[in-house]
């Protein structure tokens, strides 16, 4: 299976819409990625679809489609999900099960791509279902939640290998590794909790009681905070990982909200969460932890997944219902945007291709 | 191939989560004015086991003889978990009706299990499932709006419901899980009509379109053939779960009970407790009928205990799992090593699920 790219698309354009970089490993890669960044740098957005088992490649400057990358020659049967970014934004890593969950099948895998070719690099075994990745600060780890045997995976890039396997709640689904990587919080939908793991001393740490169905979670840019969306609950719950990794708010997003990916944008400000079944965007105000906008008009239905750009001039969802991308515009709040993507689009992340690559 | 529209109809339809966030009650109302699960939860389970009956019943009904092996064992939950949410309540009221009520779903499941025609019998047995619905559940309480909503919410998302049928058909080699799905869907039909009656015409409207969406999955009282397109069990339970947020702002009523974990164990606890004294004096129907009604809660995938304790206090769930089978009839089963504990009294092991609960509450920090 090959990358197939759209023929009339533009395709390596030149830097114009500033930087950019996926999440939800926006945290960990904020300041590499800086650092790494320069004019001439190009972007592009890849959108994980999760019923047609291949990821279509936009082209960031002019939200453009430029072509598909294919995972799977099992579509309907082995769904790619989350993606997290190497921390210089040049690899994009896919989480890869296969849906009868049950069995550990051939295809339970990760998947890295990479941006400056769209060619798959390598693929390694992840059983037990992978639903979500996200990637360790220096680059060299990926973590997983095996959402079937609920654990948690932690895979050396260099040799494919798992090195760590430990127990996490039922059906777990987000994951996240903190700036400093010490800490990969790891949320389960069936227990309701939030796991951390200790990486340094390879154990877990505790468990933790959040909202309602917790799906997705992710750390604020200098790793103090971290925030876990609860879909039933219509929570976000704030945990403090300085004072021992405690709970210490539960922000309020409406009982009929049904919040799930969420992102902090990178001036720390915002809190965007993908409202899932409600169609709607919530933008959380980090310093009073209340909504300050809600984003409706015009959004795609069911985003699953969302990022924001580097510069935080644009935020992408993912739209499982409508199979589109939402591109929003943090300036007036709204939809600029509506792209049409491959179908059950789940989650969204924004890679770099390094000038002169 | 009666799928081949469905993401047809969910895209047409789709629109109602548009319609969810632009309408009046998409809010951030943080707690709604009623809790039926928390305030009927006994009588909301006895309804469900009635309904579930009667879904049964009617399948019992449609289904040409002979019944496969699978689908026996799916009607024989008529006989035990069905019969057993009211049964007590029923003797209580009328043990005429219950003894007649009972022998009717014996001889329908005897002639399932042996292969004869059952569907005049499963007929005859529905008028005396309807005549027990009169008597155990209050007609004012039936009438409800917060009583229905929850009863609905229960018909779309508990086990054997609408979303968990459908889903245990289309995930695992459960494939007879669909029927009850499709019988608990026939009775949303019923109770939406209803509910959208007493309600205002936007909510009407969202709760309207989101049935149309769900239609296409039930359309046949048979199982759709291979492939089952996996997509679509998990559209049909957001799209159930935007149903059960559809009733909640109906009724006013939250309908996720473990959005406040502590207090749904103290609940569970408080309705337990009076079943092992019932137990001891020997009222075991009455007894399992609060079993059961906690079971419900306890277990519940989206909103349940069990799931949180099994990694917050693993050992009373391990309990668990050992003493509610002792009790009633469930797929809550002890995990591979661990054993139902079937020499323990029913009131002893009743005194352990409470102590199970009081465990549970302090580990969600209660």
């Amino acid at each position: 299976m090959k990358y197939v790219p759209v023929k009339h698309a533009a395709v390596g354009l030149a830097f114009a819409a500033g930087l950019i970089v996926g999440t939800p490993s926006l945290a960990q890669t904020t300041q590499t990625m800086l650092n790494a960044t320069r004019a001439g740098d190009t972007y592009r957005v890849y959108v994980a679809n999760e019923y047609n088992a291949d990821i279509t490649v936009i082209d960031a400057t002019t939200d453009a489609v430029i072509g598909t990358i294919p995972i799977s020659g099992r579509p309907g049967l082995v769904r790619p999900r989350g993606m997290a970014l190497s921390p210089d934004g040049t690899i994009i890593y896919v989480s890869v099960s296969d849906f009868h969950p049950e069995f550990e099948v051939t295809e339970d895998k990760i998947v890295a791509i990479d941006v400056r070719t769209n060619q798959i690099l390598q693929e390694f075994r992840a059983g037990g279902n992978p639903e979500r990745v996200a990637i360790s600060p220096d680059g060299k780890q990926v973590w997983a939640s095996l959402e079937a045997l609920a654990q948690g995976g932690g895979y050396d890039i260099a040799t494919g290998t798992q090195f760590v396997q430990f127990r996490v709640g039922i059906e777990a689904e987000g994951v996240a590794v903190s700036p400093d990587g010490k800490w990969v919080y790891i949320t389960a939908e069936a227990t309701h909790t939030t796991t951390v793991y200790d990486v340094e001393n390879k154990r877990i740490l505790k468990h933790i009681l959040v909202g309602n169905r917790p799906r997705a979670v992710a750390f604020s840019l200098d790793g103090t905070k971290a925030y876990v969306s609860a879909e039933i609950g219509g929570t976000i719950s704030v945990i403090d990982v300085t004072k021992n990794h405690t709970l210490v708010a539960s922000i309020n997003l409406g009982l009929d909200s049904r919040p799930v990916e969420l992102v902090v944008d990178p001036a720390g400000k915002y809190v965007y969460v993908a409202g899932g079944g409600t169609s709607a965007i919530y933008v959380i105000d980090t310093a009073t932890n209340k909504v300050a906008q809600t984003i409706k008009e015009k959004m795609g239905r069911r985003p699953w997944g969302v990022t924001v750009t580097l510069d935080g001039k644009k935020v992408y969802t993912a739209n499982g219902l409508s199979d589109s991308v939402s591109v929003i515009d943090p300036e007036c709040m709204c939809v600029i945007k509506n792209i049409a993507v491959g179908r059950g689009a789940h989650s969204v992340q924004i890679g770099r291709i390094p000038a002169g690559a | 191939m009666q799928f081949q529209n469905a993401k047809r109809w969910l895209a047409a339809g789709a629109t109602v989560v548009t319609l969810l966030a632009a309408s009046s009650a998409f809010s951030q109302r943080a707690a709604h004015k009623f809790e039926p699960y928390y305030e009927t939860m006994l009588p909301i389970s006895q309804a469900f086991g009635i309904e579930m009956l009667d879904a049964r019943l009617r399948v019992a009904e449609a289904y040409t003889t002979p019944i496969n092996a699978d689908l026996k064992v799916q009607l024989g939950n008529m006989a035990t978990k069905d019969l057993g949410r009211f049964y007590g309540t029923l003797q209580q009221k009328n043990a005429a009706l219950a003894a007649e009520l009972k022998t009717a779903v014996d001889a329908v499941m005897k002639a399932i299990n042996e292969g004869q025609p059952a569907a005049a019998l499963a007929a005859r047995a529905r008028p005396l499932v309807a005549n027990a619905y009169n008597l155990v559940i209050d007609p004012a309480l039936r009438n409800n709006l917060q009583f229905k909503s929850a009863l609905t919410a229960s018909l779309l998302v508990a086990e054997d419901g609408v979303s968990e049928g459908f889903e245990e058909a289309v995930k695992y080699p459960n494939r007879q899980q669909y029927p009850a799905g499709w019988g608990a869907w026939e009775r949303v039909e019923v109770l939406w009509k209803e509910l959208a009656a007493a309600t205002t015409p936007a909510l009407a409207s969202e709760g309207t379109l989101l049935m149309d969406n769900m239609r296409p999955f039930y359309k046949t009282k048979h199982l759709p053939p291979d492939p089952f397109p996996m997509e679509d069990q998990e559209e049909l339970e957001a799209l159930s779960h935007g149903m059960a947020t559809v009733l909640e702002n109906i009724a006013d009523a939250s309908l996720y009970v473990g959005r406040d974990m502590i207090r749904l164990a103290q609940t569970l606890n408080d309705v337990l407790t009076p079943a092992c004294a019932d137990y001891a004096a020997g009222r075991d129907a009455i007894a399992t009928e609060r079993v059961y009604a906690v079971l419900e809660h306890f277990v519940s995938e989206a909103s349940g205990l069990s799931g949180a304790i099994s990694i917050m206090a693993p050992a009373a769930e391990t309990q668990a799992r050992s003493l509610f089978p002792r009790l009633v009839a469930t797929r809550y089963q002890p995990l591979p090593g661990g054993t139902v504990n079937t020499t323990i009294s029913a009131a002893d092991a009743c005194r352990g699920l409470v102590t199970v609960m009081a465990e549970a509450k302090k580990a969600v920090g209660g």
